[in-house]
């Protein structure tokens, strides 16, 4: 696991209040939504402003871009590094 | 004199200190002082993913009202509360003063029927869902809506759940109770058939002159509900009588005929 994926995973964590969930809990490549670790969209809506807070990364709610990224673990990871990388 | 009867057939209590029925017992003997302050229960019956929504609030209020619930399926309730989840609301507008984006989770959450919603979502129950806040009265306004709600269904029962804590900081907390947190939740029946060993009480409003004399008696500073559960565990005792500024209320307790 990455320096990144640690990082994504602990801040799903910390602002999801997560309580009884660890870091190795959440599986990288499992979906973060209904299935796999079973988030909701208020879940969704908390996220983006958390990923908005920590690495200024602005998300259009409605898109299926968004969808995308929320898929899993793997590819918040792709997108925190492409937004770095543009920076 | 207008009067209503309602029979409580069930109640769970929390506050700091005092949960299991025997510890209640205790303290309605005055042989059991609540601790000032406690980590609120765990709510044990609300699945992990929904509990860790709950506040301090509305974990002791579900651990409380959820084995009620769940023990009688379908059961409409209503949800009273003076301050409701005011941290969330604080915190919030904390949030608004210094420009801040607003958590979504604090928003949805900071509804006064928010920690109802959350039952029903536990249990998979979609009955009906009130929420009351109220000044002062609590109690009785709230068996009161519960026991007109009661009658309307045809199992003639009503979950009536109260509970509130201290004001979050900035706000002063010693200007308005309570003055630690409590959780009481209460399954009343109105009918001719309550089960056996339920306790019947007769509601009754008081005069404006009676209203008076009890508002100057009124002493202490416990919660009404807590008031509710030493009436309904000491035998000695037969009515309490709950005054606010608008209003005086008797609860006295009926005799059972035995069949």
């Amino acid at each position: 696991m990455n320096a990144l994926e640690q990082e994504l995973k602990q801040l799903i964590i910390d602002t999801l209040d997560l309580e009884d969930i660890s870091v190795d809990d959440i599986i990288s490549d499992e979906p973060l939504f209904v299935e796999g670790l079973g988030l909701d969209s208020i879940d969704a809506l908390e996220l983006g402003l958390a990923l908005q807070k920590r690495y200024g990364i602005k998300l259009d709610a409605d898109s299926e871009e968004t969808k995308k990224h929320f898929a899993n673990v793997m590819s918040l990871v792709a997108l925190v590094t492409e937004h770095q990388a543009g920076q | 004199m207008n009067t209503i009867q309602l029979t409580i057939n069930a109640w769970n209590a929390w506050t700091p200190g005092v949960e299991t029925r025997e510890q209640w017992d205790e303290w309605a003997e005055d042989l059991r002082t609540p601790l000032d302050q406690a980590t609120a229960p765990k709510a044990e019956g609300i699945p992990p993913m929904l509990r860790r929504r709950l506040s301090s609030l509305g974990k002791m209020a579900l651990a409380v009202a959820a084995p009620l619930a769940r023990a009688n399926p379908g059961i409409a309730s209503v949800f009273c509360s003076q301050h409701g989840e005011l941290e969330r609301t604080v915190q919030l507008l904390t949030e608004v003063a210094g420009q801040q984006p607003l958590s979504p989770t604090q928003f949805s959450l900071s509804v006064h029927n928010a920690i109802g919603g959350l039952l029903s979502m536990a249990t998979k129950d979609p009955s009906p869902m009130t929420a009351l806040a109220c000044e002062d009265g609590e109690v009785s306004a709230a068996l009161l809506e519960a026991a007109l709600i009661a009658r309307e269904q045809d199992n003639r029962q009503a979950l009536c759940v109260i509970y509130d804590e201290p004001l979050p900081s900035p706000y002063p907390r010693d200007d308005m109770p309570p003055a630690r947190p409590y959780a009481l939740a209460l399954v009343i029946y109105v009918g001719d058939n309550p089960a056996p060993g339920a306790c019947p009480l007769e509601l009754q409003v008081l005069s404006p002159d009676t209203a008076q004399g009890a508002l100057l008696a009124k002493g202490g500073d416990e919660p009404e509900a807590l008031q509710l559960v030493r009436l309904l565990l000491l035998q000695k005792q037969q009515q309490l009588t709950l005054a606010s500024a608008r209003h005086t209320w008797r609860w006295c307790k009926l005799q059972v005929t035995e069949p």
